[in-house]
């Protein structure tokens, strides 16, 4: 039986693993381009809400951390800051997601929409802490608005792909 | 809507809240005190996921294409415009300079001035705009060690400065723009050959020369300034960096402010030149 979960657990981690570098080549070669007012979805990001989503906060947050590292690998900024920024903002959307009594594919694009925001939200906060000019960007809220909308649109894609990540016999997805 | 079967009501466990947050802020401490330490990681990264994020660019190039043409046709058309009426005007300059710098070479070879000899240089083209949703000062070019590129190789473009190159991995380089703020050199003014200091100003804004520019000195809207090139530059000399776009004095400092337009266009960028000059430590 110990070893029947330690094979999922695997099987977890492999799926995942797979979705995220799936997600980071699509970033890098089709969606940083997709740009409306300036600013690209951020899907990495996207995958980290996902799963605390259909997860929870726990492994939300191991997600959403994951995905940062991913992302900084490419970014030019302090190399941490949005794995730690994308980490917190999606425990965040974990609680959030496992305190809601009632759940739709409405109320998960909403979680979408917040964890965008509170992901770019937090980087902007956290990169300002480290002497980052973010804070000061005349883009901003622009930034916040349009990675929420992204995120809201990639919804139906990204929550079942978590959901699938995921699968373990001993959990049981948030809907 | 559908019910949430959640497993029952348990004690929430902050420990991965924690441990991330110690990784995280370990490794922007490794980071920040090894003054990118951990930039060897992302070369290596760069030249993995290069190659499939190549051919996945190749894959999409239909979808971005139109998205391109969707969301930036008015643009397209009011930089087409613009691009005629400049293509007008640099072929009349073109013309002009030929004339001149034959001159100049002419008159050169008659007093005995020994001309620097023309930095060699390679072509590279832009890979990627910037990756971060915020203001960012980067591009990443198509070459790397592999074509004997090296960190602090100035990277021009129709003859204007570009910037420097940050971090090269074996296939590709990053360019710091120099728009960036924390992108500082020596210039030379061309017509008074009065030395200063500048830096970027963020993007879209003039190149800013804020230090050794005296007040006296007789620095006029439209003169050439070009990268002073002194001991210990980051940059070669005579590297265009624009021209003069305004001129503010500065009574307290008793120095003049100099607004630069960059002669390369920053913003639209595809192919670069890299010279092969490395600054001397």
């Amino acid at each position: 039986m110990g070893a029947l979960l330690v094979s999922e657990e695997l099987k977890v981690v492999a799926r995942t693993a797979l979705v995220l570098f799936g997600a980071y080549v699509l970033q890098l070669g089709l969606f940083d381009d997709l740009r409306l007012f300036s600013v690209h979805p951020e899907v990495l990001l996207a995958i980290g809400s996902g799963t605390a989503i259909a997860w929870g906060a726990e492994r939300g947050a191991v997600v959403g951390f994951a995905a940062g590292l991913l992302a900084d690998l490419s970014l030019s900024g302090r190399f941490g800051l949005t794995a730690l920024a994308w980490g917190v903002t999606c425990y965040g959307i974990g609680l959030l997601s496992e305190g809601l009594a009632r759940r739709s594919r409405l109320v998960d694009a909403v979680l979408m929409a917040v964890g965008g925001a509170g992901g770019v939200a937090a980087y902007a906060v956290i990169a300002a802490l480290f002497g980052e000019s973010t804070l000061g960007d005349d883009a901003l809220f622009v930034i916040i608005g349009m990675v929420a909308a992204w995120s809201m649109v990639l919804s139906p894609l990204v929550v079942p792909v978590c959901r699938w990540a995921g699968q373990h016999p001993e959990l049981r997805a948030a809907r | 809507m559908r019910p949430k079967p959640a497993s029952g009501p348990r004690r929430r466990s902050r420990r991965p809240l924690v441990i991330i947050t110690l990784l995280a802020v370990t490794l922007v401490t490794i980071d920040a005190v090894g003054g990118g330490a951990l930039d060897p990681l992302r070369s290596v990264a760069s030249d993995v996921f290069s190659p499939v994020a190549d051919a996945t660019r190749w894959v999409t190039t239909p979808v971005r294409n139109a998205w391109a043409g969707i969301t930036g046709y008015d643009e397209l058309r009011r930089d087409n415009e613009a691009l005629r009426e400049e293509v007008a005007e640099l072929r009349s300059e073109v013309a002009s300079r030929e004339n001149d710098s034959e001159e100049l070479r002419r008159l050169q070879s008659e007093v005995g001035i020994e001309v620097q000899g023309d930095i060699p240089f390679q072509i590279a083209r832009v890979a990627s705009g910037p990756r971060n949703n915020f203001t960012d000062h980067r591009l990443e070019i198509d070459k790397g060690s592999s074509s004997g590129l090296e960190v602090g190789m100035p990277v021009t473009a129709g003859n204007g400065v570009v910037g420097r190159l940050v971090r090269v991995a074996r296939t590709r380089s990053v360019v710091q723009l120099a728009t960036d703020p924390k992108f500082v050199i020596g210039v030379r003014v061309g017509e008074t050959q009065d030395i200063g200091v500048g830096h970027g100003s963020g993007a879209g804004n003039p190149f800013v020369v804020d230090r050794g520019i005296e007040l006296e000195d007789d620095v006029e809207v439209g003169d050439a300034v070009l990268t002073s090139g002194l001991e210990r530059s980051v940059m070669p000399p005579d590297q265009v960096v624009g021209r003069v776009a305004e001129v503010q004095p500065d009574e307290a400092a008793r120095s003049l402010i100099l607004r630069v337009d960059f002669a390369a266009e920053l913003s639209q960028l595809d192919v670069v030149k890299v010279l092969e000059w490395v600054p001397s430590s």
